[in-house]
């Protein structure tokens, strides 16, 4: 029996009963459909969370005081009391490692920021004109923080979009002063709307140089240092070279560093982990299909046993019988592991049109898997049917038992 | 040439054995023409079916041109149905889902013969059994006649040495029946050998030797022309039952 005939015979027979046959895939379909979605959705969060580290640059070093360390036993000496980081830090780091192209000093703290009779509670950044393109913060109007010496703070302020729209409204807000805290400042530009990124209200904030701030705020240190490497360094050696320096300056080591990379793979694996526990749990869904398939080809062999007793009559062996039900049950449940697959990306790409912020993709390996998975389904659950009518007697089923 | 000794088949009903076949021997030589006669349950299709290497005796050997089939795998009994045996039966097993054309073609795509040689060789097969306009026609837009024809076309389509047929006329009308045993006959004088277990006198009187058969035994062995005799001699009662299925 040529192979070609088998698919012939084969696919005749599910043809010939095409109600059943597409019941009984539907079970396959609906698993799939599960698998290539959520693997989707899976695969789009991660992009996403990806993209998001992206626009803040990859090969960024944040550097915060304190060490995240448990430490036991009493402290000695002065030697327990944390060095806080301070803008000499930022000038050394910089003009130290060649790794580094930028180091940026940051502040933070709160305070009130009032126009006329109109204020308003808002975080206020301390940075440097670099901030602006670490951060890809675009300008809707006038200029981003100054460059030059970072020790001179110039009273300038740059609004986030929701700031200026509160304070002036539909007034241009560039060139007038601004009371925060008891400094006046003079705005210098207005932010594009950003919208909500991680961790940081860009719309909502304020942003003055560095040094304006610490002196605002009463501080001689900064709260972080972000450190911007060059494209080509290699993140591990960069910050092993900033522990160096620091420690060295600080003689011990006092401050934590974290680079972008590090969270992000990080969260890479806990998502991708996610993804697979969850397409896990959808394709045990097509192990149910599974049994869905073998019912409907036990069915199937019981009711054409007199046609197993005529193909035994004839000449057909026990190996050629096994192969055409086995067959069968294979292609019921490829089909609907097709189907499901076209279905489950027409889902994908509506979920994608409706919510474009997720740009869920089922990922190949999750294509193959759940193909491969389909198949062997069939061909597992469709063993036992087929072994069944393959040792069918055939005296016995030409009379029809 | 077909040879049987002692052959016996033993069902197990529950606890006690049920014979259908008893110490038969019986020769049956290349191109003979021999009706199996006897009640229903005599045991005359259980022989046919061990004669067509669909059911195997429980003691006792066959032997199909000089080979014991005990030593036959169950390849190899495929192999001899597909190739060596045909059968026709009462209810002529037709596959419902296939045309004439297809149930014809079904032993040789066991076979392994590719489809264009397929095809001519079938349609010539329903040609000779007089059905070339119902070729592409499912086994119920077929009479009962017709269904008979195909299933001749297919047993005969691997030209085999041995027909077997199992009351191949216990379905039909008087009309198609004959229509159906001229057909056979003519695939007789063809030279092959040719098996039919029937009810019918009339079907046994075409055959050149008649067996009779009574409980799962050979009871008499006589000629086709005497037949007229037989039914008296056994008072078949069952000459006029029902066929059975």
């Amino acid at each position: 029996m040529s192979l070609l005939d088998l698919f012939r015979f084969s696919s005749h027979a599910l043809l010939q009963n095409r109600r059943r046959s597409a019941l009984s895939l539907l079970g396959v379909v609906i698993g799939v459909v599960a698998v290539t979605s959520l693997t989707a959705i899976g695969e789009g969060a991660l992009r996403f969370v990806t993209d998001q580290f992206a626009s803040l640059g990859t090969s960024i070093v944040i550097i915060s005081p304190g060490k995240n360390e448990t430490t036991g036993g009493i402290p000695l000496g002065i030697g327990g009391i944390p060095n806080d980081l301070t803008l000499r830090d930022t000038i050394v780091l910089e003009r130290r490692i060649q790794a580094v192209r930028t180091a940026v000093p940051i502040s933070v703290s709160t305070g009130t920021i009032s126009h006329l009779e109109r204020d308003r509670q808002v975080p206020i950044i301390g940075a440097t004109a670099e901030f602006a393109r670490l951060q890809q913060l675009e300008m809707a109007m006038g200029s981003f923080l100054p460059e030059g010496e970072l020790d001179r703070g110039a009273s300038v302020v740059v609004l986030g979009h929701i700031v200026a729209r509160e304070l002036f409204t539909s007034q241009n807000p560039l060139g007038s002063r601004v009371r925060i805290g008891g400094w006046r400042m003079r705005v210098i530009g207005v932010l594009k709307e950003r919208g909500t990124q991680l961790g940081m209200q860009v719309d909502e904030s304020v942003f003055i140089p560095t040094a304006t701030g610490m002196r605002m705020a009463n501080k001689s240190s900064v709260n972080r240092i972000m450190v911007e490497l060059l494209p080509r360094s290699v993140p591990e050696d960069a910050i092993a070279e900033i522990k160096r320096i620091l420690i060295e300056r600080h003689d011990e080591e006092d401050f934590t560093c974290i680079s972008q990379d590090a969270v992000m793979s990080s969260l890479a694996s806990i998502l991708g982990i996610l993804t697979m526990v969850v397409a896990g749990i959808a394709s045990v869904s097509l192990a149910v299909a599974g049994i869905g398939i073998m019912n409907v080809m036990l069915v199937s062999v019981s009711e054409r046993t007199d046609e197993v007793g005529l193909l035994k009559a004839v000449g057909a062996t026990g190996r050629q019988i096994l192969a055409i039900f086995l067959l069968e049950a294979a292609m019921l449940s490829f089909a609907g592991g097709l189907l499901g697959l076209v279905l489950g990306t027409a889902l994908v790409l509506l979920g994608n049109a409706l919510y474009p912020a997720v740009d869920a993709a089922t990922p190949l390996w999750a294509i193959g898997a759940v193909m491969a998975l389909s198949l062997g389904t069939g061909v597992v659950f469709g063993v036992l049917p087929a072994w069944r009518a393959s040792r069918l007697d055939p005296v016995a089923a030409l009379q029809g038992h | 040439m077909i040879r049987v000794e002692d052959l016996w088949r033993t069902y197990l009903m529950g606890d006690h054995e049920l014979h259908a076949l008893r110490n038969v021997s019986e020769e049956i030589a290349d191109g003979e023409y021999v009706a199996i006669m006897g009640p229903s349950g005599s045991g005359k299709s259980t022989l046919l079916n061990i004669v067509g290497c669909l059911d195997s005796p429980s003691r006792g050997r066959y032997f199909l041109a000089g080979e014991d089939v005990a030593d036959f795998d169950e390849d190899a009994l495929a192999e001899t149905r597909l190739r060596r045996i045909g059968f026709i039966f009462q209810s002529f097993h037709l596959v419902p889902r296939l045309n004439s054309l297809q149930n014809v073609e079904l032993p040789m795509i066991f076979a392994g013969i590719p489809l264009g040689e397929r095809r001519v060789r079938a349609e010539s097969a329903l040609a000779a059994v007089d059905l070339t306009d119902r070729i592409e026609h499912k086994p119920n837009e077929l009479s009962g006649g017709e269904k008979q024809r195909v299933a001749i076309a297919r047993a005969t389509i691997m030209g085999p040495g041995l027909l077997l047929a199992d009351e191949p006329t216990g379905n039909l009308d008087t009309r198609s029946g004959a229509r159906v045993l001229d057909l056979l006959g003519d695939l007789h004088r063809q030279g092959r050998t040719l098996i039919v277990v029937t009810h019918d006198p009339a079907v046994a009187r075409r055959a050149d030797r008649v067996v009779v058969m009574r409980d799962g035994e050979i009871a008499k062995r006589v000629k086709g022309t005497d037949i007229g005799d037989v039914a008296s001699l056994f008072e078949f009662e069952n000459l006029t039952e029902p066929a059975e299925s």
